[in-house]
């Protein structure tokens, strides 16, 4: 395999990673925007969102519904937990780290009880592609080409919600003048449990989507969020180009250093290198945020 | 009239529950000559240690940190490593463990801890992340996931402590320490200048700053101070289990000590103290309740029981156990037909001995 091959490779399954670290960055960065509150469910989807597949498709149940089925669930599960958690404390005007650390204790929660429920083995699941090809000479898993289609297509579902419906408008307009919203009869809970959700079917569908490829398994939704934040972050938080484009190089900075380091380290790569990005620039990658003193 | 007497009798009960824990504390060896309920009050000294690091973070910088298992671990890796593979004094390689565990800190802390919202803890969970990949990994050191051992004991002279009644005296010791310095500290010059800073506690920031409060280098250095404690204490637990492994110092550590915080109260440092035993003593009915009916034994239950309890403390005891008497009186008020205002539940909180911020709870200004 020539160096050419093998960048190659690194390429194209950096931006199968990517895209599920953007779908997730994106769900961070429209309920951050929405609400100020920092989502650490966010993983969490990912991770329920492959589990509940594999067990349906376990069961029976054809891929498509079965996926289907796992959205239903998991956006009510979703809105279960913000009616109990989220809602009271953003009625009481409760700071961003109460809800931090309360989504915190539910993500602990969801993990544990995937683990009595499924497990601590990986799951694996048939998808409509089996098998690999190549392309210029790199050899490329067959679900990767449908991993990048159906996050395209999520991005341009996203983009098309913000951009031309009543629904996302109104989002937008909370996020950026929450008091004028108010004014105009926008209600921001309606449109907190609005960006949740919205949050939820992201990631859940990303994570049914991905699990033919990584596997799935009770452990994956931590690490997730905090690479989904990375993302986010180092993207510049307000603008959802920077978030993909964020989410796309951590993808492949995090295949590339898997293909020279062993296979242990791959996440602290991501993590190593956005605490020393952080450290070099503190407020420099997250400058167009309304980060201010205190 | 009332009220005077009232407040008499707070501040007496003020002191009588610390005074009861802390003789408690100190007479418990003498009642049990169990090594099992011996060794629990060594742990609960031990996460103590690292709880109350975290607790006056929380309580003086007004930030959350979700990595103090890092510190906890650099300090017992550090002092385990040089004792065993570099022959080291044992209490040298404790001091250079504390040490460590503050400097990491502290560069952290340098570029994280002035950032408002969620970059502090979420750079802390990385850096636990982090951390426990390079335990795992970097095994020509530190022995990768089965660790390494065993570790030296420490000694003075002839005295080793071997046993679990010397390292509770010297653990429990440690706390003190711990007591003293950030009692003293809270009454120092950083202490004002952070509580004029703080958000949570009616402060401002901008404020403290015009009037010359270097507040992220006060916040900075108790970050330090308190990161140098929990690497003490993770050497001392070294020094106690004489064989280390990377499992204890995984990101579900930082969380368990950041809910001990919580459950008991970061207002008040007993209150952090009191959250340790309570959590300690749950996870360890857990195991023996729950274990004898599972396969899996208790501990695989411990994320969905902490989770959930954390959750439902945050949503109604956000001020933690310290705050149930103040919520009692309020409620006691309450019910006499008084209103209670907002002032009124400032004085009963800080009668009941904890700060001047209501029920504990972190609330934005409006």
């Amino acid at each position: 395999m020539s160096l050419w091959d093998q960048f190659l490779q690194i390429l194209i399954s950096g931006i199968a990673v990517g895209s599920l670290y953007a779908i997730v960055a994106l769900g961070l960065m429209i309920v951050e925007s929405v609400t100020r509150y920092l989502n650490f469910l966010a993983g969490t989807y990912v991770m329920l969102g492959g589990m509940v597949t594999v067990t349906f498709v376990e069961a029976g149940v054809p891929l498509v519904p079965a996926i289907l089925l796992t959205l239903v669930i998991v956006c009510l599960g979703n809105a279960v937990v913000w009616r109990v958690a989220v809602y009271p404390l953003q009625v009481q005007r409760a700071s961003g780290l109460t809800v931090l650390m309360v989504l915190l204790g539910v993500a602990t929660f969801t993990e544990g009880l995937a683990y009595l429920v499924w497990g601590w083995q990986p799951r694996d699941l048939d998808s409509f592609f089996s098998g690999t090809f190549h392309i210029f000479g790199a050899t490329v898993f067959a679900q990767v080409p449908e991993i990048i289609i159906v996050t395209l297509l999520m991005i341009l579902g996203v983009y098309l919600l913000l951009d031309r419906t009543f629904l996302g408008k109104s989002m937008r307009a909370c996020a950026d003048r929450p008091v004028a919203a108010r004014l105009m009869g926008i209600s921001p809970l309606a449109m907190s449990l609005a960006a949740f959700t919205l949050a939820a079917f992201l990631s859940t569908l990303a994570g049914a989507i991905i699990t033919p490829w990584t596997t799935a398994s009770y452990i994956m939704g931590f690490p997730l969020t905090i690479k989904g934040f990375i993302a986010a972050n180092v993207g510049g938080l307000t603008r959802a180009e920077g978030v993909i484009a964020g989410a796309l190089a951590l993808g492949i900075l995090e295949q590339g250093a898997a293909g020279y380091l062993p296979a242990g380290y791959k996440d602290a790569i991501a993590l190593g290198v956005f605490l020393l990005i952080l450290l070099v620039r503190p407020t420099g990658v997250i400058r167009a945020h309304q980060w201010k003193a205190q | 009239m009332e009220s005077a007497i009232s407040r008499v009798r707070a501040i007496k009960l003020g002191w009588l529950v610390p005074a009861a824990l802390g003789l408690a504390i100190i007479l418990t060896p003498f009642f049990t000559s169990s090594i099992y309920y011996q060794s629990i009050g060594v742990f609960v000294a031990l996460y103590a240690i690292a709880a109350l690091a975290m607790g006056t973070l929380l309580a003086y910088a007004g930030r959350v940190s979700m990595g103090h298992g890092a510190f906890y671990g650099m300090g017992a890796y550090t002092a385990g490593i040089l004792s065993v593979r570099y022959d080291v004094n044992p209490w040298l390689a404790l001091l250079a463990g504390g040490v460590a565990a503050a400097a990491l800190a502290y560069v952290l802390g340098r570029s994280f801890l002035g950032l408002i919202g969620h970059v502090f803890p979420m750079s802390t969970f990385a850096l636990n992340l982090v951390f426990y990949v390079l335990l795992v990994q970097v095994d020509g050191i530190t022995g990768g996931l089965s660790g390494f051992g065993p570790i030296p004991r420490l000694a003075i002279g002839g005295f080793i402590f071997r046993t679990e009644t010397r390292m509770y005296y010297l653990a429990w010791g440690v706390v003190a320490i711990m007591f003293l310095v950030f009692w003293n500290i809270g009454h120092s010059r950083i202490g004002r200048g952070l509580r004029a800073a703080h958000q949570y506690q009616g402060g401002s920031r901008e404020a403290a700053e015009t009037s010359g409060v270097s507040v992220a280098k006060y916040m900075n250095q108790i970050f330090a101070l308190g990161a140098f404690f929990t690497g003490i204490g993770g050497g001392l637990y070294a020094f106690y289990i004489t064989h280390l492994s990377p499992s204890p110092f995984s990101f579900f550590f930082s969380f368990v000590l950041l809910m001990m915080v919580i459950v008991g109260g970061w207002t008040s440092m007993w209150g952090i103290v009191l959250g340790v035993m309570i959590m300690i003593g749950l996870k360890e009915a857990l195991a023996n309740f729950l274990g004898q009916f599972t396969v899996g034994g208790g501990g695989s239950y411990e994320g969905v029981v902490f989770g959930a309890l954390f959750v439902l403390v945050l949503l109604f005891l956000p001020g933690g156990v310290v705050s149930l008497p103040a919520r009692l009186r309020a409620l006691a008020w309450k019910l006499r037909g008084a209103p209670v205002r907002r002032e009124e539940a400032v004085r009963l909180g800080a009668l009941a001995g904890i700060n001047p911020s209501p029920d504990g709870a972190l609330q934005e200004k409006t």
